[in-house]
């Protein structure tokens, strides 16, 4: 059983130009012992995919279809109440620049007990218990709980922010960009436990970033975002060493890779489409060095080319040739359309 | 700098068309320049004229065809001095404003710019002023200079300045903090050239915001002063116009007509000042209408 | 007068800011040892990249490097002269010339109410590049050499029109159209979009060889400055703990904190096992540091000898220089 199932959902945004379809009919899986990284470059959808499942979206945005299962339960159908105390409780979500949402007028502490208190219904010392017991897990010393949030560094603030996430034994976390702000080398531990936590507490985990090696580092499961849509979506093994989709290769191209000092990094040409009134065929042929003419006029569906292995794009057969010239810095100079 | 005012007033222009109220506040301006323009063609009348209809002295008349809000108890037409009193409250406003406008931005540029010391020594003159009560110092230095239009206005400008300094220093200095700023050094730019190219055009906006302010201020102060009887005799003024009921008590005898509108001219000048400071957000920030 | 190889040659450059704190009532400065006793040596040509952890001094450096800041203590060799005390209005306007920042947001980098010409007509203004009627031809030209085509569509917009990595490149047109010698890149990718950042790197490491720049770039991203640099110097705490050429530094650390830092860094290759050193991972209180070696707090290998005497820079292999008492 799928612990969240998401089918074709939709955001849209109303603009004063007109509705910008930010996320535009995106389907995933997850159960309960995976993560799964969402990677694109900013503006793809990535954070409103999100957004819209557990519906805290901005004013503007809505829903015009779609499905969101959570436990088998269409949870778009739920009332906003349902919905508010299904928060926190079984999907916790720790959104981007979390760390600076902590109030700094109250101590850590008072605000694990509020939570824990009101929402979790516990009494004060099982409380307290459960928040030293998670402020152990993510490596703070309890008596930090003391403390207001202008006291911690930015690494311990991401700590008490993931811990007060799990304060109310969540089955499903989403993070937005957890380890953006922060130095390499408590980036790196801060992933390391958020691995550990979520084996140790069995939840499952939706990442969002804009970072392919962080995702490689956390993640079984990548799928990766392009102008409103998933590309491509499969275990992130296969897409890290073997992608399918061109995008995916364009985006392994843009990072420097330290342990190969000789990759030539190479850009991908152009800017992502407009969403207001989106191309007609694939998004990304405008920007794609193998696209044809049919890639203009109809959209790829997602395809699995290999088990759990997804790719939206017309070229299914001839994939090792493509990621050999995609290697090529010429392959992306002239773009064919 | 050139192209910097013409760009802030280009875009006081566009905001206001676009802020309902700010562009009440301009057309009322707009109204009363027109007035003191062709003052002498629409008053019936020379404001100091003691009115003779053969030789009856028009004393204290209640309005009529002949007067459109009745006369004082000198027999001066009373319309007549409402539109002749658009002169002075212009004057004195805009100059007043002007000063305050050009002083204050100086200090307030010169303060955040260059901090420590030079912007220690401005920031304690501006405490100063700011410990100084602004309608009695106004009243003295009118007192000691002598009762003129001049000095009223010399005495606003010595004082309202403040505020605005103020609150450009603190636009300044976070200005002074964006990087086009360190990247105008890097380029070799001199501290007078990085002020006047680099961070002014970023505030003015903000001082001819304070501008508009001070016009209503300024207008009030004056009414204030010339109502207290320290204003300029020979100039009729709003305020002297409600000195002068107040004193031949117009107030006990009913005479509506002559102390209600100049107090609606000075409250329409003021709240025209304020409502075009009110839209002060957009203008602030203008990339929120970019979007 | 001989022709200098170095372009730039730092000794014992220091720079302290007074932090005023409050001990039991009293108030008291203290130092902030910000930067304390760098050397080291640019030539002319190369790129050397400065990496560490935030508020190891990289910033500050690359800032005394172009002047910004004044020196504390030390000395700072441009092209053979020393430039450290050089302060007469000309002498430092003639060094603004040859020497560039690239800042790191290039969304804060330009004046807003500038259009891309104006921005661009700036330096040239002011240090009397090219007459009236030329500058719009330099302008044009070095819009092109930034890949910026066709220029003249830039030339009346204002830096809210552009994207991100259309503004990066309008900041680094405006850093190189003054011919400089000498540029300091702050982290001039991380403001970026994933994909247009190669792009932008490609442009920088491309335009910096052909113009015979050199260049330091400040980043906490090694695999960048790999990518990016000939040599690399690591910063802890105000000072170099490793420096030497990338390859050697990046392939083969020898101070612990290298090691440590290269470990963290994060590699697309899930199946690549790294070793994995835990060092602890808040840095202590720049003020007030103990004797001894800087890092010793956090040093997996720290012994009794590291708490006490402060290492010297000894010369591992061909270049490559370590502050630390195992080698």
């Amino acid at each position: 059983m799928s612990l969240l199932k998401v089918n074709n959902l939709k955001v849209h945004y109303e603009t004063s130009r007109g509705i910008s379809q930010a996320v535009d009919g995106i389907s995933f899986n997850l159960d309960r012992s995976q993560s799964l990284g969402l990677v694109g470059e900013s503006g793809c959808g990535k954070s409103t995919t999100v957004k819209g499942i557990v519906r805290v979206m901005s004013k503007n945005a809505f829903i015009p279809e779609g499905e969101v299962y959570y436990k088998d339960k269409d949870i778009l159908k739920y009332s906003d109440q349902e919905m508010r105390d299904l928060r926190w409780k079984d999907i916790a979500m720790v959104p981007q620049a979390a760390m600076d949402s902590l109030n700094p007028v109250y101590t850590v502490k008072n605000q694990f007990l509020e939570v824990m208190r009101i929402k979790g219904k516990l009494n004060k010392k099982e409380a307290l218990d459960r928040a030293e017991m998670l402020f152990r897990k993510v490596g703070l010393s309890k008596e930090l709980l003391n403390y207001y949030p202008h006291q911690f560094s930015g690494g311990m603030k991401q700590r008490a922010v993931i811990a007060l996430a799990l304060a109310l034994n969540p089955s499903l976390i989403i993070t937005d960009e957890p380890v953006t702000a922060l130095d390499v080398i408590v980036q790196h531990q801060i992933l390391k436990e958020l691995k550990g936590l979520r084996e140790e507490f069995n939840i499952a985990l939706v990442m969002i970033t804009h970072d392919i090696s962080v995702v490689a580092q956390t993640c079984d499961q990548i799928a990766v975002m392009y102008a409103g849509k998933i590309v491509e979506k499969g275990p992130a093994n296969e897409i890290l060493k073997e992608p399918l989709h061109p995008y995916t290769m364009g985006l392994e191209n843009s990072f420097p890779d330290i342990t190969k000092p000789n990759k030539q990094l190479i850009s991908i040409e152009g800017a992502p489409p407009e969403l207001i009134n989106p191309p007609k065929g694939c998004r990304f042929a405008a920007r794609c060095p193998f696209s044809e003419e049919i890639c203009l006029k109809e959209e790829p569906k997602l395809k699995e080319l290999s088990p759990g292995h997804f790719s939206a794009c017309i070229h299914q057969s001839d994939l090792d040739e493509l990621r050999e010239k995609s290697r090529e810095v010429k392959t992306w100079q002239n773009i064919a359309i | 700098m050139k192209e910097a005012i013409k760009n802030a007033l280009i875009q006081s222009y566009k905001f206001l068309i676009n802020d309902k109220f700010a562009l009440t506040g301009a057309v009322i301006y707009l109204v009363f320049i027109i007035i003191a323009l062709v003052a002498p063609y629409i008053a019936p009348y020379d404001p100091h004229e003691m009115v003779k209809v053969g030789s009856e002295y028009m004393f204290n008349k209640p309005p009529s065809q002949d007067f459109l809000l009745g006369t004082t108890n000198m027999g001066r037409d009373i319309f007549s001095q409402l539109i002749y009193g658009v002169r002075p409250a212009l004057v004195v406003g805009f100059t007043a404003a002007f000063f305050v406008m050009v002083a204050g931005t100086l200090v307030g540029l010169f303060s955040g710019y260059y901090g420590g010391t030079t912007d220690s020594i401005l920031m304690r003159i501006t405490d100063v002023a700011f410990g100084i009560p602004f309608t009695p110092f106004v009243i003295i230095l009118v007192g000691f200079l002598g009762p003129s239009i001049w000095n009223i206005v010399l005495a606003m400008a010595l004082l309202l300045w403040r505020d605005t300094a103020r609150v450009i220093r603190s636009q300044v200095l976070t200005v002074r903090e964006r990087s086009f700023v360190e990247a105008a050094r890097v380029s070799g730019a001199s501290d007078l050239r990085i002020i006047f190219v680099y961070i002014a055009p970023n505030i003015l906006p903000l001082s001819f915001l304070y501008g508009s302010l001070a016009v209503g201020w300024a207008i009030l102060t004056e009414a204030s002063v010339s109502f207290l009887g320290f204003g300029d005799p020979d100039v009729i003024s709003w305020g002297y116009m409600l000195n002068d009921a107040y004193v031949s008590q117009a107030l006990s005898r009913g005479a509506y007509h002559w102390f209600v509108p100049p107090g609606i001219f000075i409250m329409l000048a003021v709240m025209a000042g304020f409502y075009i400071g009110r839209g002060s957000e957009e203008i602030l920030h203008p990339q929120l209408k970019e979007y | 007068m001989a022709e200098h190889s170095n372009l730039i040659e730092v000794n014992n450059l220091k720079k302290h800011f007074p932090v005023q704190r409050k001990m039991f009532g009293n108030k008291k400065t203290q130092m902030l040892k910000a930067v304390d006793g760098l050397n080291f040596e640019l030539k002319k040509g190369e790129s050397l990249g400065l990496a560490g952890e935030s508020g190891c001094g990289k910033t500050t450096t690359g800032k005394l490097l172009l002047k910004l800041y004044s020196l504390t203590d030390g000395d700072y060799y441009f092209n053979g002269k020393n430039i450290s005390t050089v302060d007469s209005k000309e002498k430092v306007k003639d060094f603004r010339k040859k020497a560039q920042l690239i800042f790191q947001n290039p969304y804060e980098a330009l004046n807003p109410r500038f259009t891309i010409y104006r921005s661009l007509l700036e330096p040239l203004i002011i240090h009397g590049i090219g007459t009236k009627s030329t500058r719009r031809k330099i302008i044009i030209d070095m819009l092109n050499r930034v890949n910026l085509k066709p220029p003249e569509t830039y030339l009346d917009k204002h830096p809210h029109q552009l994207s991100g990595g259309q503004l990066q490149r309008i900041v680094i047109a405006r850093a190189l159209i003054v011919n400089p010698e000498f540029i300091v890149a702050d982290e001039p990718v991380s403001m970026l979009d994933v994909s247009v950042r190669a792009g932008v790197l490609n442009l920088l490491k491309n335009i910096t060889k052909d113009m015979g720049l050199s260049t330091v770039y400040i980043s906490h991203d090694l695999s960048l400055i790999q990518y990016m640099c000939d040599r690399v110097a690591i910063m802890y705490l105000g000072q170099i703990m490793e420096i030497g050429p990338a390859l050697d530094v990046i392939g083969e650390p020898k101070h612990p904190y290298t090691k440590a830092l290269i470990s963290a860094v994060p590699t697309p290759d899930p199946d690549l096992k790294k070793e994995d050193i835990d060092i602890k991972e808040n840095v202590p209180d720049p003020i007030n540091l103990p004797p001894g070696c800087n890092f010793q707090d956090r040093c997996p290998e720290a012994s009794p000898e590291c708490k006490n005497i402060e290492p010297e820079m000894v010369e591992v292999s061909k270049d490559h220089y370590v502050k630390c008492h195992i080698n």
